[in-house]
């Protein structure tokens, strides 16, 4: 029958694509690279032997039990596992004490415990309304709280440090400002009802603004922004609101000198590549150096380049593997923001799809400043690399960001399959 | 290892990683795009996915006419612009007029602005919770809800014969095309019964214990003619699932006789005069999804109606 022909290409269309010879190949290259540091130097490096065995089971046993729990895209889980496995095998390569690798891979089993949670918690997450006021204060009082407990680093004053560890609040919070917007702008509300969102969006800008942290600044920016269109479809107000913050950006430069010595540095690093532009020329240096496949694993000198762990690992990056490895990397956060965007195309209703739109334009966002910042495309701002750059707080929160992703998928793929599974009732009554 | 050898395998190995990394970056990126094919497949085969229910037009105006149906997915917003979910070009509806959200407590209702909503009392409403068989106003639209989702708000509608009609079920089925709605202008649909009025329609099913004789079966129209006669807009390409024949056997000779040739339409238009009969064989009752080899099925006092159970 025709008709039923056509409930089997939809559950046809239901059905991901194998995902079997991605993972084949992603557990291959950590695998060999991690190998491949083990016998770096003189002796057997047992940290890199751990990773070499530890990195390919715990993405291939997180890859296949995912699944069994809930419905969810798993090839956007096998991305940013191999976007995490390359993080932790090049800090193991460029990093000098074996401290932050071995971090970073703690940092990453409290993540997946975190992505875990991000897929339960939107699966569970109901009374999102309601909860909005509470998490408008939450994420406040986190972002303040730098300004009064909180110490300086790298020129801004945006970590706390308590029971010795660091912490970033206005990393943790993304998904918690996401998720707020999200419930603010749902279900078109004209713009005088979005007012309340968007002043809770300028105090957060302001709080980050007095904080010097301008990287996340722009992140939550632009976040705003773009959500806003994407939930009124209101050109003229996002346009408006994009001229209001490149006018605070010019108010900015003109005001601020260290705002302005970046944008200078942007323009022109040569002009002083001993002191200011001392970055920006070893990041470029260190790009060029690489070629097309790169020094080789552990060949190359990346520790020339400062923060080269943290926001100019992908410079690092590009010296040890190549311009091809790095292209790829590239397409590889545009292949991730592409399948977010199916993601919140299929959600259903407004706050899951600008969940998901908000999760994937924050990734893009953060990719694009950095690399445009590595690579002298963009002026240079503090935020990291998603899912690779040195760092606890950003690996957590970008992976909770990324369970909440996978939620919303998991939560797309029974909605079809319960509409595929009343088709074929009402078919079944007709007959 | 030493360092030479080291710097051999390194250097050997960045080939490999780099041609680990297009693998993989080709192989997702298949992946990507299949299934966005396969996402922008099942959104066009499946238009009506997440659809909770419909809104059947009581009282209708301008485009908006009696019996239409609108889906209602879970969320979404009421006005006479192109972006609404539920389009009511009608006088008094205003472009935005409302929105409507599915809560685990039923339909819950806003209005926009200066735009006004009324319940079943005439009451004006800024917010509303609806159940199944709730009647709101909207400008001067009246319609009721029907829910196809559980819900904790109490129907206040009797199911029965509501749900028992025939183009109930193209709700959920597959439509691939979505063609503008063309309201038949030959036909004046007759104001429709309140709804919580309604009874089932007669059967229109042959009686098991019919006489074997060459009496041809009749069809009632129902007593409720002409509520769901106008197609609703998203009920298209209908006329020709819901076309069948009535046939009678001949127990002697095996042969079927055609004694009505009726359409969907039949049931709630204006009855036409009988097809004249025909006394060709049949091999197959005229369903164009069938599969055209099938060979026929005898059976005794047939009615080969694609409702019938």
């Amino acid at each position: 029958m025709a008709r039923a022909a056509n409930v089997a290409k939809l559950k046809k269309a239901l059905m991901r694509s194998n995902t079997r010879l991605l993972l084949s190949a992603v557990l291959l290259f950590q695998f060999v690279s991690a190998l491949l540091l083990t016998f770096k130097g003189d002796t057997i490096d047992m940290q890199a032997l751990l990773f070499t065995f530890a990195i390919p089971a715990v993405t291939w046993l997180v890859c296949t039990q995912i699944t069994r729990l809930w419905p969810v895209d798993r090839a956007i889980i096998i991305l940013a596992l191999l976007l995490c496995s390359i993080g932790i095998i090049s800090l193991k390569d460029i990093a000098r004490s074996p401290i932050t690798p071995g971090n970073q891979a703690k940092y990453a089993l409290v993540a997946l415990v975190g992505m875990f949670a991000g897929i339960f918690g939107i699966r569970m997450f109901k009374f999102w309304k309601k909860a909005t006021p509470i998490l408008m204060v939450i994420c406040l009082g986190a972002l303040i709280s730098p300004s009064l407990i909180g110490v300086w680093k790298y020129g801004a004053r945006n970590w706390i440090e308590i029971g010795g560890f660091s912490i970033q609040p206005s990393e943790f919070m993304k998904p918690v400002f996401i998720m707020i917007l999200a419930s603010g702008f749902a279900n078109r509300p004209r713009f005088m009802k979005t007012l309340p969102t968007l002043a809770f969006a300028a105090m957060c800008c302001g709080i980050l603004l007095f904080q010097r942290d301008l990287g996340a600044l722009l992140l939550y920016f632009l976040t705003t922004v773009a959500l806003f269109f994407v939930a009124t479809s209101n050109g003229l107000l996002t346009l408006s609101g994009l001229g209001m913050g490149a006018a605070a950006a010019v108010i900015a430069c003109k005001a601020l000198p260290y705002v302005q010595r970046r944008v200078d540095m942007w323009r022109d690093p040569w002009s002083d590549p001993e002191v200011y532009g001392y970055q920006i020329v070893q990041s470029l240096i260190a790009i060029g150096s690489g070629g097309l496949f790169g020094m080789g694993l552990g060949l190359g000198s990346p520790r020339n380049i400062p923060l080269y762990h943290s926001d100019f690992i992908f410079a690092a990056l590009t010296e040890e593997f190549g311009l091809i490895f790095s292209v790829g990397l590239l397409i590889i956060y545009v292949l991730l923001i592409m399948r977010g965007v199916i993601v919140a195309m299929n959600a259903r209703t407004s706050f899951h799809s600008l969940t998901a739109m908000g999760v994937v334009t924050m990734i893009g966002l953060q990719t694009m400043l950095i690399v445009g910042g590595n690579t002298k495309l963009l002026p240079l701002t503090g935020v990291t690399l998603p899912l690779i750059s040195s760092g606890g707080s950003s690996l957590v929160s970008t992976f909770f960001a990324i369970g909440i992703l996978s939620g919303i998928s998991s939560m797309n793929a029974e909605d079809e399959a319960r509409d595929i599974e009343l088709i074929e009732m009402s078919q079944e009554a007709m007959m | 290892v030493s360092g030479g050898l080291y710097e051999i395998i390194a250097l050997a190995a960045r080939y490999l990683f780099a041609a680990l990394m297009v693998l993989i970056v080709i192989r997702a990126w298949k992946i990507t795009i299949v299934d966005a094919r396969r996402a922008a497949m099942l959104r066009r085969m499946s238009p009506e996915t997440g659809v909770c229910g419909e809104f059947l037009i009581l009282t209708g105006n301008g485009k908006v006419r009696e019996g239409m149906r609108f889906p209602v997915i879970r969320e979404g917003m009421i006005g006479s612009s192109g972006k609404a979910d539920v389009r009511l070009r009608a006088n008094g509806v205003h472009r935005t007029h409302a929105y409507f959200e599915l809560t685990k407590k039923g339909l819950r209702l806003r209005d926009h602005a200066s735009a006004r909503i009324f319940n079943a009392r005439g009451e004006a409403k800024r917010e509303m919770l609806l159940g199944d068989g709730s009647k709101i106003t909207v400008g001067s639209v009246e319609m009721m809800l029907i829910l196809t989702v559980a819900v904790d708000a109490p129907a206040e509608a009797p199911r029965e014969g509501l749900f028992d009609i025939p183009d109930d079920s193209p709700v959920l089925s597959e439509r691939p095309h979505r063609p503008a709605y063309r309201p038949p202008e030959t036909v004046s649909a007759p104001r429709p019964a309140p709804m919580h009025t309604v009874t089932r329609a007669p059967s229109t099913h042959a009686p098991a214990s019919a006489p074997q004789s060459d009496i041809p079966i009749t069809r009632e129209a129902p007593a409720q003619d002409n509520i769901f006669a106008p197609r609703a807009p998203y009920a298209r390409d209908t006329e020709a699932q819901f076309s069948w024949r009535e046939t009678v056997v001949d127990e002697t000779t095996s042969r079927r006789t055609v004694v009505r040739e009726s359409s969907i339409d039949d049931l709630f238009m204006e009855r036409t005069p009988a097809a004249p009969e025909k006394t060709d064989s049949i091999p197959g009752w005229d369903d164009p999804w069938s599969e055209p080899a099938k060979k026929p099925v005898v059976r005794k006092h047939t009615v080969d109606d694609p409702f019938d159970p």
